[in-house]
């Protein structure tokens, strides 16, 4: 499978938005993912941490490709828990994956990986600071690997300043994200909601419809 | 008696009440919601000959209106100024047109814009003057606001914890604030979900143009294109009151939810063509993605 340098799948709103700050906060985005991607390592792994945590490492961030401890294939057979924006999922898949915890501070220099190293799947976040005229910000991106793909990606801000709102809501409103079905049997719910039951006797004349269709078609 | 199902105005009803009633009020409180459902019904039905809709569909002059039917109404007309006409009760000629018509015969013919609400109707509660003979359809809200009508006779009965479910668009209370996890049905695969709301004392309604579909059509019809919306596969919509919910919910088919909020309170997210989803921020739920 060919390398990927992950990359979130972003809509950036340039409509009245400070051209300045919208590069910075795309710079803050590639940076924090950079980080992320860096603590990929042979270390032992923790659980899953939804909200990132304090820093513990003060080492400038050198990214270097790390193979993952399996050595898996491509198509990795790793069970991968898909988790969503609230932090607690109503339904598991069997394994919950592991991952190190990422650092506060944002790293010095990244290297895009050149080789054909393997991510490990999992969740990861981290937070980046950056400053505004008026003061410092701070955002948490929250990624989720699968095969070395982003395939979901979160970005989670609370301003400082109240002019911060603005521009963080103009980016989160452009933030896509695409819904998957889970099975109605794996997922804990009382009721479910969509359109209306439909009664008999529209069932039956859109079967009929149907059937006419196929004749007319023979 | 815990938990009432049956059908009703073209849906599947269930209704689960917090606690069990002996038979005979069990027997009582069903034929209350049976006899209520019925008046409404032949009130607002748009598919039975007898109803008033149907007379107003023959004749013009004007009509009494029942006294359940302000706040519909209202809803109506405000919200018809709202989407700059695309919610409009004047849609039910363009239903029968595009072939959902009282006998479900599903052929489309031409379709015609339908006339602007000046045109046809003047509205001072409790009167409606029809100025031609037309064809209302209140199904946006109807069955929203029944929903609501139902769980006020389930509260004078002097039962405060319930949940009113009519194919998908209910009404939850609940006296110790208990919450109720309504799956959202995935808009393509009715064997799955793509989250699930948590509500407790809302209303929640959702739609999707899913099973009333034929040809192009399915059963929102936006009255200004003449063609059924196919951006946006499913909403769901959370409010105080089911008549509100179950509006706005059409309504999002037709006009983006920045136009209706903050004037509307409610809680929305929608799942588009691409299946991307959006949301408001206060959305209280949970959506799998990737």
């Amino acid at each position: 499978m060919d390398q990927h340098q992950p990359s979130p799948d972003m809509t950036i709103a340039k409509a009245g938005m400070s051209k300045t700050s919208l590069y910075v906060i795309a710079g803050i985005i590639i940076v924090v993912i950079g980080a992320a991607v860096y603590l990929l390592s042979p270390k032992t792994p923790e659980t899953v941490d939804q909200m990132g945590t304090e820093a513990t490492s003060t080492q400038p961030v050198i990214p270097s490709p790390v193979p993952t401890e399996a050595s898996a294939p491509a198509t990795s057979t790793q069970p991968v828990a898909t988790t969503s924006t609230v932090p607690t999922p109503s339904s598991t898949t069997p394994t919950t994956p592991t991952a190190p915890k990422a650092p506060v501070t944002p790293p010095a220099v990244i290297v895009p990986p050149t080789s054909r190293s393997k991510y490990k799947d999992g969740t990861y976040t981290a937070e980046g600071a950056y400053a505004v005229h008026a003061g410092p910000e701070e955002i948490t991106i929250t990624v989720t690997l699968k095969n070395d793909v982003i395939v979901d990606s979160q970005f989670q801000a609370v301003p400082n300043l109240k002019m911060s709102q603005r521009y963080m809501d103009m980016f989160s409103e452009n933030y896509k994200q695409l819904v998957v079905g889970k099975n109605i049997a794996d997922v804990n719910l009382t009721k479910v909601s969509g359109s209306s039951l439909t009664p008999i006797g529209f069932n039956d004349a859109l079967a009929k419809i149907k059937a006419q269709a196929v004749v007319s078609q023979s | 008696m815990k938990a009432f199902a049956f059908e009703a105005i073209g849906t599947h009803w269930q209704i689960d009440l917090s606690e069990e009633l002996s038979p005979e009020r069990g027997e009582a409180l069903l034929a209350q919601i049976h006899e209520r459902i019925s008046t409404f019904d032949r009130d607002y039905s748009r598919f039975r000959a007898d109803s008033l809709i149907a007379q107003m569909s023959k004749r013009s002059g004007t009509y009494q209106l029942p006294a359940d039917a302000e706040p519909m109404l209202d809803l109506y007309r405000d919200l018809y100024q709202a989407t700059n006409g695309a919610l409009t009760p004047l849609i039910g000629q363009v239903l029968v047109e595009a072939g959902y018509d009282a006998e479900y015969s599903l052929q489309s013919s031409v379709l015609h814009t339908p006339p602007a609400w000046e045109e046809v109707l003047e509205y001072k509660f409790p009167e409606l003057v029809l100025k031609k003979p037309a064809l209302l359809d209140v199904g946006a809200a109807g069955k929203g606001y029944l929903i609501d009508v139902v769980a006020e006779i389930i509260e004078n009965f002097g039962i405060h914890s319930f949940c009113v479910d009519a194919g998908g668009d209910m009404l939850q209370r609940a006296e110790k604030a208990e919450t109720l996890r309504v799956g959202l049905e995935h808009p393509g695969n009715f064997d799955q979900v793509i989250g699930v709301a948590t509500i407790t004392n809302q209303s929640l309604c959702g739609s999707a143009g899913n099973r009333r579909a034929w040809g192009t059509f399915h059963h929102i019809i936006n009255p200004h294109t003449l063609q059924s919306p196919r951006d946006i596969l499913a909403v769901w919509t959370i409010a105080k009151t089911t008549l509100l919910a179950d509006a706005i919910a059409t309504c999002l088919f037709l006009v983006p939810a920045k136009s209706l909020l903050p004037k509307y309170q409610f809680e929305y997210a929608l799942v588009r063509s691409d299946y991307s989803i959006e949301r408001s921020p206060g959305f209280p739920g949970e959506f799998f993605v990737a």
